[in-house]
């Protein structure tokens, strides 16, 4: 009983035990596997970040190039400006320097213009129409706005050559003259569109300060204004672009994982790299889900296990609650068989020994008789005109008679197990004290009857009157059966010196 | 029974706590009450400390209206937000002071970014960009920072340039001369005061073009230089919103038509 609830506690104990190691290592995993997501993510993100950075400074470089080249340009006009150089002066120099620049681009760009000390020069030789106001151009009033530096302006059509192009201009010496020149986007496209081909990105994006697509992979995307497209994957890009200051973010677009990295070019303009991480990142998830998958699975599994052998703990306690009842049951019922088998060796009218019992002692005598002989005598009684008070009076009455005789027997007899061993006989076996005073008892039991017989005014069964007959167990004899005979002899004797005494008794009887 | 299920219960509990915890999973921890905006909010004004002579980010024009780039974009800021603008002139060589006694809630006012302000104050993400340059007279004969040698430099004090200047040869080559605003430096120049003077590129460029004199601006930047607003340091609310609002404005395309009043075009830098 103890045993089986120890049993169940210690696997109890033993799974939570399973359970924490399970989780211990689970977590092990779970946090190497984190650590490698980082790492891996870190790497993709390094790898990125030195394309992108490759691509920046293509594009830097490119834009940079025009950019010295009208820097150079500016200075020399500076210190022409300073020396008080003629206008005509001034555009000779900017007429050769369109010649340069024209070959140095190869051909991006056509060359100079400006309007210095308040008139306009033309380098590339385009003559302007008379109402062309170049103070109220935009190359010359970003120029003017940008402070020094260099302002990039565009991008548009050339009307002339029908080029997309943007133009580079900058403030000169005296703050009020501008130099300008014309630079092909083409060239910025060929490398976004190569970046892009060459698979190292997803796209290759320029976005002036406006958010507007100066040059995109994706040809369709130029001149687009990624302010004024809401919903886009261009508005959500420089939504998250805006709000960070990282050179590089994760972004998130209609189910695709996105790794953008942005680098100031140029004039506050933004290079874009962006690099579709779905698939790489995807497969770095997928053992990190499989793990947090095994581990529920585990533990869900555990939970059922533990869940089952507590239900078990309660099964075996149930069938042990079972066994106790059925232990008790079967006691119970050893002690209700006892009392039968009491009842049983026991005459239920009288409360006398029964046959059975008779039987048994008489075999017990018989078997220790084998080693021993004890002396032994046997009475035999019979209680008479039992017949008569039943036939007269009624069983009960009879049935009282019977008791009242057997009471007198059991008080002469008092040391000697008395038994009830047919209707109206019954049986003593004398031994020790009352096998000695054995002549002694039956002569008292004789004056008892005849003394309880002489009182005519009792009712007929309480006059008792009980025939009896005595024989000793001889040593020779292997068992009580001889002496029994004897002692009924004996008895029936007895009996007929009672009829002869009592001759009137078959006549009340009829 | 109950004893084994509490006892499962705590120790998944447990593991639970351990998973998380390796995971990293920490909360963050709190921060101490910021009510500045709150503070601002409920006086229905924000009280900006402004170099008076500063065009044209902000300055006193002929009206005697403190006007310009920074007090528009203060405008419309405080207008978003429902409270008043005050503008308080300063001493700029003071304003760290005027700002921490809270006598005024910023410095709003072409102040350049240094590692030294970004250490005191609360600073705005950056919206202009500015360089340090070099102006002499029509008349003058330095064509470049080489030339510039045993001659009078003019520099406002308090100022970012000051520091640069006193930082490089130029200070020991030459004599120095502070100026208390930009107009007035300007003015030096003009009246032969001065042969040079290191001045915000922002400041030059306006004075030079609303100005009939001629000025050069020499090749060479000593530096460059991005514009912010300052708040005090624990201000930190306060600087978010007012930060917010700008970025909003820039999204909407007020700063683009703030800056196009100044400056003829877009010049600002705020994402």
């Amino acid at each position: 009983m103890k045993k089986r609830k120890l049993s169940g506690y210690f696997a109890v104990q033993s799974m939570i035990f399973t359970t924490l190691i399970v989780m211990f290592f689970v977590v092990g995993i779970i946090v190497y596997y984190s650590m490698l997501y980082a790492e891996t993510r870190e790497h993709i993100t390094k790898i990125g970040e030195l394309n992108a950075e490759t691509s920046a400074e293509q594009i830097d470089k490119y834009l940079s190039s025009g950019v010295d080249v009208l820097r150079m340009t500016g200075y020399t006009l500076d210190n022409m400006i300073r020396n008080g150089n003629s206008q005509e002066e001034i555009l000779a120099y900017l007429e050769n320097q369109s010649i340069a620049v024209s070959n140095i681009t190869s051909g991006n760009s056509p060359g100079f213009y400006g309007c210095i000390n308040n008139g306009y020069l033309d380098g590339t030789g385009w003559v302007p129409e008379t109402d062309y106001a170049p103070l109220e151009r935009p190359w010359y009033v970003e120029a003017k706005a940008n402070i020094g530096r260099v302002s990039v302006v565009g991008p548009y059509v050339d009307s002339r050559t029908h080029r997309n192009i943007i133009t580079l201009s900058k403030t000169l010496c005296d703050v009020k003259s501008v130099i300008a020149m014309d630079f092909s986007m083409d060239q910025l496209q060929k490398i976004a569109e190569d970046l892009t081909a060459h698979g190292k990105s997803y796209a290759e994006i320029v976005l002036n300060r406006e958010y507007k697509v100066l040059a995109h992979s994706d040809k369709s995307e130029i001149g687009k204004c990624y302010f004024t497209e809401p919903g886009s994957f261009g508005n959500a890009l420089i939504d998250e672009l805006r709000s960070t200051d990282e050179n590089y973010f994760f972004l998130r677009y209609e189910g695709a994982d996105y790794i953008v990295y942005t680098t100031t070019v140029a004039n506050d303009w933004f290079c874009v790299s962006v690099i579709d991480a779905t698939s790489s990142l995807r497969r770095l998830k997928r053992p990190l889900i499989f793990i947090f998958a095994a581990a529920l699975t585990i533990l869900a599994v555990q939970l059922v296990i533990i869940i089952r052998s507590n239900k078990n703990t309660q099964i075996a306690k149930q069938l042990s609650d079972d066994l106790s009842e059925a232990e008790n049951a079967i006691s119970e019922k050893d002690s209700r068989i006892g009392e039968i088998s009491k009842l049983a060796f026991k005459d239920a009218l009288t409360g006398v020994g029964s046959k059975s019992a008779f039987n048994r002692l008489t075999a017990e005598l018989a078997e220790k008789h084998k080693t021993s002989h004890t002396p032994t005598a046997v009475v035999m009684l019979d209680v008479n005109v039992l017949k008569n008070v039943n036939d007269t009076f009624g069983h009960d009455a009879g049935d009282k008679y019977l008791c009242g005789c057997c009471g007198l027997i059991c008080e002469i007899f008092r040391y000697s197990p008395v038994f009830r061993i047919g209707g109206d006989e019954f049986v003593a076996v004398l031994r020790n004290a009352d096998f000695s005073d054995r002549e002694k008892l039956l002569q008292k039991l004789r004056d008892a009857c005849d003394e309880s017989y002489s009182h005519t005014d009792r009712m007929p069964w309480e006059r008792y009157s009980i025939a009896a007959g005595m024989s000793d167990w001889l040593p020779d004899e292997p068992d009580i059966e001889q002496a029994l005979l004897r002692a009924d002899k004996a008895m029936y004797d007895s009996k007929r010196s009672f009829k002869e005494r009592h001759k009137e008794l078959k006549s009340i009887s009829r | 029974m109950i004893k084994t299920w509490l006892k499962r219960l705590i120790t998944v509990t447990a593991a639970a706590v351990l998973m998380m915890a390796l995971a990293g999973c920490g909360g963050s921890g709190g921060s101490e009450e910021d009510k500045s905006l709150q503070k601002v909010l409920s006086a229905k004004q924000l009280v900006l400390g402004l170099d008076v002579n500063y065009p044209p980010m902000g300055y006193t024009d002929e009206n005697g209206e403190i006007v310009g780039f920074d007090i528009d974009v203060a405008q419309e800021v405080c207008d978003r937000l429902g409270i008043t603008l005050v503008k308080q002139p300063i001493d700029w060589d003071a304003k760290e002071e005027e700002l921490n006694s809270g006598r005024i809630d910023c410095i709003w006012n072409g102040m350049s970014v240094s590692p030294e302000r970004e250490e005191a104050m609360c600073i705005s993400k950056p919206y202009l960009r500015n360089e340090l340059v070099l102006v002499v007279a029509s008349g003058s004969d330095i064509r470049s920072k080489q030339d510039i040698k045993g001659k009078k430099i003019g520099v406002q004090s308090g100022s970012t340039t000051q520091e640069v200047l006193e930082g490089s040869e130029l200070s020991t080559e030459n004599e120095v001369l502070t100026y208390d605003d930009n107009i007035g430096l300007m003015q030096g120049l003009r009246q032969g005061e001065l042969d040079v003077t290191f001045i915000d590129s922002v400041n030059a460029y306006y004075y030079i073009s609303m100005s009939d004199d001629r000025f050069f601006v020499l090749p060479e930047s000593l530096g460059d230089e991005v514009f912010a607003v300052g708040f005090r340091k624990n201000d930190k609310a306060l600087c978010e919103k007012v930060q917010e609002t700008i970025s909003e404005m820039r999204a909407d395309g007020t700063l683009k038509n703030i800056s196009a009043k100044w400056f003829g075009s877009d010049i600002t830098i705020v994402k």
